[in-house]
């Protein structure tokens, strides 16, 4: 079993609450954006008690890196692959498991880009990964992060964007053909977190943008996709929307998250039983 | 007429115990790990320039985006032993990646005839004056 914890911490040095996390639900990778949290008392924190987590965010030496990035394995099990601004892949080979191609991404936000933008920029993002797919050999990729666009965005759905859908069985037809082009699919979980029937919250991230026409209140930024050859190893029951660090809440009183003493983002946290 | 072939190979070569120095090291640099709490780890790579292998012990400081610091190189050939260790090179040599510079960064190496000898010149290393100081400027660099 591999597990995962992702979070944008809006800038908020959440010490506390992120290695009570990381600790509580056994990560073994944790990635963080936006973190006000220097990487060297996260590192002391996490290894207070026991030794075992390793400070990967640097891919390339004496390069700054937005993505702080925790691990249980030594390096050379999350080997840097492809590395820019706002995406880093790694190969995370742990010894007796499949490879998997792990992909972390802070997505330019609505501030920066409009929807059309987005929807362009995304198929960058999406055929840098099909091109290191390639060159891996294998596209046992996991996508993990701060898309800024909801699952139903263009973005999103798009053929040459992520063209991530919304049911694992649409993903196992693996690909799709657009205009003679075929296209890999993502499986999306995350559309699935809307809302009341979930059994968490009803997104990751709240916009309270009423006096608009065009407004979800709650969106779902924060975003785990997966290649259909990893959907075996992959179960709704290990996904989470995180709500609580294990001692504090991290919603405020009427449910949302709390941006005065946590973080605009809600955690993900899911597991991969490989 | 088909002829059987028979292996001229010893058949004990499983039962042969080996302790490389590529796996001393990397005992040694989890330990560091450990002990630091892996604000600064030891990592170990292989080289192999023709028939020499040479192995090198770098000490890094992952949250001072990946600082490296050359602490020492191992050189053998096929024989695991007789290896030349060499610690602290000039900063010029540190990074040698071809054959030649490795050799010159060698020059002042010291020689260890078998497991027992290269222990105890690791330990003199790893215990040095020299060693201690660029850990602690290391660990100020990480805490800092």
């Amino acid at each position: 079993m591999l597990s995962f914890l992702f979070w944008n911490l809006n800038r908020k040095a959440l010490l506390e609450s992120v290695t009570r996390m990381t600790l509580r639900h056994e990560i073994d990778v944790l990635i963080l954006i936006e973190s006000g949290i220097e990487e060297v008392r996260l590192l002391e924190a996490l290894n207070a008690e026991t030794v075992e987590y390793h400070c990967a965010s640097s891919a390339i030496p004496g390069m700054p890196s937005r993505f702080q990035i925790f691990t249980k394995f030594p390096s050379e099990f999350l080997k840097p692959f492809h590395d820019e601004d706002r995406m880093t892949i790694r190969r995370l080979d742990v010894p007796a498991k499949d490879e998997i191609l792990l992909t972390a991404i802070h997505f330019p936000s609505k501030l920066a880009l409009s929807d059309a933008d987005q929807a362009f920029e995304s198929t960058r993002y999406a055929e840098t990964i099909a091109v290191r797919e390639r060159e891996a050999g294998h596209a046992r990729t996991v996508v993990i992060g701060d898309i800024n666009m909801n699952p139903f965005e263009f973005g999103m759905v798009g053929a040459r964007g992520f063209n991530a859908v919304m049911t694992r069985t649409l993903a196992e037809g693996r690909t799709r053909r657009v205009q003679g082009g075929d296209y890999p699919f993502f499986y999306n979980p995350m559309w699935g977190r809307f809302g009341d029937t979930t059994r968490g919250p009803g997104g990751s991230y709240y916009y309270d943008n009423s006096g608009r026409h065009d407004n979800h209140y709650w969106n779902v930024f924060d975003q785990v996709l997966l290649r259909p050859d990893l959907l075996p190893f992959f179960s709704h029951n290990d996904l989470d929307i995180l709500t609580h660090d294990g001692e504090h809440s991290l919603l405020d009183g009427r449910g949302r998250p709390n941006a005065e003493t946590a973080s605009d983002h809600l955690p993900l946290v899911f597991r991969l039983s490989l | 007429m088909a002829q059987t072939t028979t292996s001229l190979w010893p058949d004990d070569l499983a039962s042969i115990s080996v302790r490389t120095p590529v796996t001393i090291l990397k005992e040694q640099a989890a330990a560091l790990g450990k002990m630091t709490k892996n604000l600064i780890e030891g990592r170990v790579t292989v080289t192999p320039f023709g028939q020499i292998i040479v192995v090198y012990l770098d000490l890094v400081v992952p949250t001072l985006k990946n600082y490296t610091y050359r602490l020492l190189r191992v050189k053998h050939g096929s024989l695991l032993y007789p290896v030349q260790v060499a610690a602290h090179s000039m900063p010029e040599l540190r990074e040698a990646t071809d054959a030649v510079t490795v050799a010159v960064s060698m020059m002042n190496a010291r020689e260890a005839r078998n497991e027992d000898e290269f222990l105890a010149v690791l330990r003199e290393i790893l215990t040095s004056e020299e060693t201690k100081k660029v850990l602690a400027a290391l660990l100020a660099q990480a805490e800092s």
